[in-house]
């Protein structure tokens, strides 16, 4: 899963799940809890009715009850449809409230409808659930780079690397956080690492261009402050570099693509 | 003035060559299957994985994402288990919403290979019917109902294939059983009874399947009528009753467009569940 240039790699989970016996096709009830904080307040009814809804004449009988919601959740989120896959995910933890991957998955469609506070609340839980969930750390370090906190975002980048070092889109996004904090060189070495692990990862290439952009403004810069008057003489190449570069400046400025990296 | 024309002409031929050879390379006749993409749950157990990818084939095909839906339903057959008779069953109905019926077939007789379920016989005799091959259709839904012979579905099906056959009699029988075995028509006298209480509730709950043979049954009534109008115009030629002329007109539209059994929107698609 990809949503410009801060990423998550998709909803795995790595640790066994509490797996409840229902049927989908008949009594998705009685081990059924309220959800706590649910954003879209679904019920047993409502889920089954989903279900239905979804599957027309087919009835699916599975003891994996969770899973198969997230299925559901993950089939919306794809084409964008937020609202249905809050609710596919509320039925997933409706039918497991102790199921991590269902709070991040909730969360990270929250996240997308810009419901910070109730995506922050379901990443929260979905780590306090599961402390080795990797994809959540990182869904919460996104969700905190776009409120501007690196520091934290860091912190969960980091968690999330430690846990599964081959997630390219960790760092990434640490990558991203350290350059808006303007360590370029820390930048640079997670996108090396990043393009280490997955050389064909698109992101990658789009957050060192930013990086890029940004050493060469600041380049230009120490030019301009180093040549003084001469800078402003038109017959020099280097002051139409710098020209070209100013003028691009408002697009191609760090602060610009870091809006564009972290947009929604 | 002759060398522009040769060099138009090579020009013509080179491109001419590259668009001939173009379907040559199409035409393999044993095209390499492309896996299914299953970045998701990777290392899970199968039931876990199973149930994820069978939502997320469901998802998808609620949606009308067919192409996903399929990869998604491929992951399990693909990666995960190639027994689970569930979504070869999904996989053809898929198929067969995007008139793919060969791979439908397929699909639907590895299922029965799997188990033989009503559904998986049913469903498969529904594409035989879309498909107009009304013996092997007849066959599918004669071994569903060997299953149960209660079934509404496929008695409803055999109905069908039965009134494109011409067999009206057999149609209606399988329609009156289907109506006994629900016991839809007590519901019917109840409501039709003149001394009901206005607004009140039906004797019982009903789905709107348990209904659909009174719509056949319409249909059938009707087919016969035409048969009958048509005996009649063929007797009286231009002499004919100029009503009759109209009402046979008339109901030879409606079952060109309306009425018609043969676009599959009679048929029902029978409910699966794994075993166990």
């Amino acid at each position: 899963m990809r949503r410009n240039g801060l990423i998550g790699t998709g909803f795995a989970s790595s640790l066994p799940l509490m797996i409840i016996l229902i049927l989908l096709s008949g009594a998705f009830v009685a081990a059924a809890q309220e959800s706590p904080d649910d954003p879209v307040g679904v019920t047993v009814e409502s889920c089954q009715a989903l279900t239905e809804q979804v599957s027309g004449a087919l009835s699916i009988r599975t003891d994996a009850v969770a899973p198969f919601f997230i299925g559901l959740g993950d089939a919306a989120f794809a084409d964008d449809d937020f609202t249905p896959a809050i609710e596919a995910y509320s039925c997933a933890i409706l039918a497991d409230a102790t199921y991590a991957p269902a709070f991040m998955n909730r969360g990270y469609a929250l996240f997308a409808q810009r419901a910070d506070p109730l995506a922050l609340a379901d990443f929260n839980r979905a780590v306090e659930l599961d402390p080795a969930l990797a994809q959540a750390y990182n869904f919460r370090g996104m969700l905190y780079t776009v409120q501007g906190n690196f520091g934290l975002a860091l912190g969960d980048f980091t968690v999330a690397i430690t846990l599964n070092p081959d997630d390219v889109s960790a760092y990434n996004n640490r990558a991203v956080v350290h350059a808006a904090e303007g360590n370029y060189d820390l930048a640079m070495f997670d996108i090396d690492s990043a393009l280490l692990i997955d050389p064909e990862y698109p992101a990658v290439y789009a957050t060192r261009s930013a990086i890029y952009t940004a050493l060469a403004l600041i380049d230009a810069e120490a030019y301009r402050l180093r040549a003084g008057e001469a800078a402003r003489y038109p017959n020099g190449s280097p002051v139409e570099v710098m020209e070209g570069l100013e003028s691009s400046a408002e697009t191609g400025s760090f602060a610009t693509w870091l809006a564009f990296l972290t947009r929604r | 003035m002759k060398r522009p024309f040769i060099v138009i002409v090579l020009i013509v031929a080179s491109l001419t060559l590259l668009t001939t050879a173009a379907p040559t390379l199409a035409q393999d006749p044993t095209p390499t299957p492309i896996p299914p993409i299953c970045l998701n749950y990777v290392g899970q157990p199968d039931d876990i994985r199973t149930s994820y990818y069978m939502g997320e084939g469901l998802g998808y095909y609620a949606s009308g994402e067919f192409s996903r839906a399929i990869n998604s339903f491929t992951c399990v057959i693909f990666e995960i288990d190639s027994n689970y008779a569930p979504a070869y069953m999904a996989r053809a109905l898929v198929l067969t919403q995007r008139s793919d019926y060969e791979r439908a077939l397929e699909d639907y007789t590895i299922a029965i290979g799997l188990g033989g379920s009503l559904a998986a016989y049913n469903n498969r005799g529904i594409v035989y019917t879309l498909q107009r091959e009304y013996e092997e259709a007849l066959a599918d839904f004669d071994q569903a109902l060997s299953r149960d012979p209660q079934s509404v579905v496929a008695l409803n099906n055999r109905a069908v294939v039965y009134a494109l056959q011409g067999e009206f009699e057999l149609s209606i029988a399988d329609l009156e059983q289907a109506i006994e075995t629900t016991g839809i028509d007590a519901v019917l006298a109840d409501l039709q009874d003149p001394e009901r209480e206005q607004g009140a509730p039906p004797i019982r709950d009903y789905d709107l399947i348990e209904a659909q043979p009174y719509a056949l049954l319409g249909i059938i009534y009707s087919a016969f009528a035409l048969d009958n109008y048509q005996a009649y115009l063929r007797l009286t030629g231009s002499n004919g009753d100029f009503r009759i002329q109209s009402a046979a007109g008339a109901l030879e539209s409606r079952f060109t467009f309306d009425l018609r059994l043969d676009d599959g929107t009679w048929l029902l698609v029978a409910d699966f569940a794994p075993e166990g």
